[in-house]
């Protein structure tokens, strides 16, 4: 008897240690009230990326970012790459929505080629962030950027340089990526408004060149010597505009032809602009995206799964950059954004 | 070699070959355009012209050589553009610049070689081939060499620049690489014996082995040319411009490429053609895209023109050129 006595009470203690021990590990040392419930609804949880190539800067950007926070926060990342083929995208999410994550994000090729396998998600209860470009259907959230104001904000800034009003001669030229892209037409219309409100402006030239910098250079070389009085070229990608900035380079008329361009600011963007082929450059910086990105997870994600959310949205601010303005932190690297910016 | 007069493959017409018409439409286009434009003929337009076709020019040549050898090659984008963004890859982390070079090029030859196995001893169709070594060689060169797909050559190169935006005797030296691509092409087809071997093999792939030619070596031959060459279109591209787009790999610029050939009047199913024709073709699509961009036409009616334009040449073709029973086989285009 005295002995089962002395069992039960060393098991009784040997329960207590145990239990504090477990107390201890569950607090984290300290918890303010919020803390610990923050870290446990996010602890196990499954978050499936769909990008729309991981290999394009933009993608790479947000996976590091998003990678890192799920390795501090211990919960799932995957990434299903449909590598620019829409019908491998829309197979991936159709694959995702059976699984039943507890989030998906989707990065969108353009308006349309998603809508309805994201609305499909949505139906059957998977929570969807979409993130760059929004599809036309609505979903739990969208992070992502105002693409006509970022081309409102060249076109003005053309006006602003070339107008006769401001003593310029009003002539100035377009080079479009693919027009039927939703940066490209979104923008395209913010260049026509503006240009409708200027009426003293003249487009000499629009043209289009398939996001190609090679193309963009044939384009602009036998632009800028069709019309070497050119006051300003409105680009709409960095990468494509590299080889506008590179005929214009060759016809020596940097610094005469006022270029604005707009791009991620990735750190080539920077070096181009400290080196005269961007005049005026509005950065959507992904470093800065890829944070909010991060955000709208972590508040998704600490949601029951249960709670019906209103979609919400997040724009991300822009930056302007001139050769003036350039600092060492404008720009990224994907290095920085894996290390943690 | 001009097709329908040469002995190699010669056929019944003489004059109106396509090579003969599409040239007359370019001279046709060409004075149009000269009268009605502005600005058309002033030199530095001209040098601009031919500079923005000049990569095209290059990469159509070397799609021309297997072309003309019965083969094609599909894979010839992926090449140029996956070879150059692992060089730049290199010199960004550091690798000095000779050696990225020759390490881009050992991986081109490789790519070559594969190639060539594959439609020469595994026996393969080359359109079959070369369009899944697109997507492997895309796909190898992301998981091995380089993770971005935009690739911008270092401020600590930035003086490799000088070669592709370079000028030589007030000419751009895209032009100049163009010019000395096709003279070679043109030496190895004409004066070589591979490259007789590639013309006969093309016009008539038995024959040409049952007349002793080692017909598989030069296959692999074929391919290996038509990779460097690319390698090369790529180096004066991205020197060019600055940048590497990977992203062209899954664009249509291929097509752009076998435009050109074909518009020049090289037959899809070999043995016919030569240098002369790329050159006809290229010109032909410099003038249209220049005069083009000159009348500021919008995007997708040029795009509609130029389409219009690859099936009035392929129109021309099947009727001047009927396909041979004889020699063709599945797996032919």
């Amino acid at each position: 008897m005295r002995k089962f006595i002395s069992l039960l009470a060393g098991a009784a203690i040997a329960f207590g240690v145990g239990a504090t021990t477990v107390k201890a590990q569950e607090a984290g040392g300290f918890d303010d009230g919020m803390s610990t419930k923050f870290y446990e609804s996010l602890k196990g949880k499954k978050v499936v990326f769909v990008p729309i190539s991981i290999g394009m800067d933009i993608a790479a950007g947000f996976a590091a970012g998003m990678q890192r926070i799920a390795d501090q926060y211990g919960f799932e990342l995957q990434i299903r790459d449909p590598n620019w083929n829409i019908d491998q995208g829309v197979q991936a999410i159709t694959q995702i929505i059976s699984e039943h994550p507890d989030l998906v994000v989707i990065q969108n090729v353009d308006m349309q080629a998603y809508a309805r396998v994201i609305k499909q998600a949505m139906d059957a209860g998977v929570r969807v962030l979409q993130v760059n470009v929004k599809a036309t259907t609505n979903s739990t959230a969208h992070v992502g950027i105002d693409w006509y104001k970022n081309a409102e904000t060249n076109a003005l800034k053309l006006v602003e340089k070339c107008s006769p009003k401001n003593g310029g001669n009003g002539k100035i030229a377009v080079l479009q990526g693919t027009p039927n892209n939703p940066t490209n037409f979104i923008g395209m219309q913010a260049f026509n408004d503006v240009m409708k409100a200027n009426p003293e402006m003249t487009v000499v030239s629009d043209q289009a060149a398939d996001w190609d910098a090679s193309k963009a250079h044939s384009v602009a070389s036998t632009v800028v010597r069709q019309a070497p009085d050119l006051c300003g070229y409105f680009g709409l990608w960095d990468g494509q505009d590299s080889g506008l900035a590179a005929a214009i380079r060759e016809a020596g008329l940097t610094g005469k032809v006022f270029v604005v361009s707009q791009g991620a600011g990735e750190k080539a963007a920077c070096d181009k602009i400290a080196d005269g082929s961007y005049d005026f450059y509005v950065s959507y910086n992904i470093r800065e995206l890829s944070k909010h990105i991060n955000d709208a997870m972590l508040v998704i994600l600490q949601r029951p799964a249960e709670e019906a959310l209103e979609p919400f949205a997040i724009y991300l601010t822009t930056q302007n950059l001139t050769k003036d303005t350039l600092g060492p932190s404008s720009c990224w690297t994907l290095d920085e954004i894996k290390r943690g910016y | 070699m001009t097709a329908g007069t040469d002995s190699v493959g010669g056929r019944r017409h003489a004059y109106f070959s396509q090579e003969r018409i599409v040239l007359a439409i370019a001279a046709a286009m060409f004075v149009v355009f000269g009268v009605t434009l502005p600005g058309f003929l002033d030199p530095g337009n001209l040098l601009s012209l031919v500079q923005s076709v000049s990569i095209l020019g290059i990469l159509a040549i070397g799609m021309a050589l297997t072309i003309i050898g019965r083969g094609i090659d599909l894979a010839i984008i992926s090449t140029m553009a996956m070879s150059v963004a692992w060089v730049i890859f290199m010199l960004s982390n550091g690798t000095p610049l000779w050696q990225a070079v020759l390490l881009g090029y050992v991986f081109v030859v490789c790519i070559g070689l594969v190639i060539g196995f594959l439609v020469a001893y595994a026996e393969i169709p080359a359109i079959f081939a070369t369009l899944a070594m697109t997507t492997a060689i895309y796909g190898f060169t992301r998981v091995a060499f380089v993770d971005i797909d935009l690739l911008f050559i270092p401020e600590s190169a930035a003086w490799t620049r000088d070669f592709g935006a370079g000028y030589v005797f007030g000419i751009p030296i895209p032009v100049i690489a163009f010019a000395l691509v096709a003279l070679l092409a043109h030496l190895f087809l004409r004066y070589t014996k591979p490259g007789v071997f590639i013309r006969s093999m093309g016009d008539n792939p038995l024959k040409a082995r049952i007349a002793g030619m080692p017909t598989r070596p030069m296959i692999l031959l074929q391919y290996v040319m038509s990779s460097t060459i690319a390698f090369f279109a790529g180096l004066v591209l991205a020197t060019l411009v600055g940048t590497m787009n990977t992203r062209v790999v899954n664009s249509t610029m291929v097509y752009d490429v076998i435009l050109v050939v074909v518009l020049g009047g090289i037959v899809l199913s070999g043995g016919r053609g030569g240098v002369f024709n790329v050159i006809v073709g290229t010109l032909l699509i410099g003038i249209f895209l220049n005069g083009m961009t000159i009348m500021n036409v919008p995007y997708s009616i040029q795009n509609l023109i130029k389409g219009v334009i690859l099936l009035v040449a392929i129109i021309i073709d099947t009727v001047l050129n009927p396909r041979d029973e004889q020699t063709s086989q599945q797996g032919d285009i």
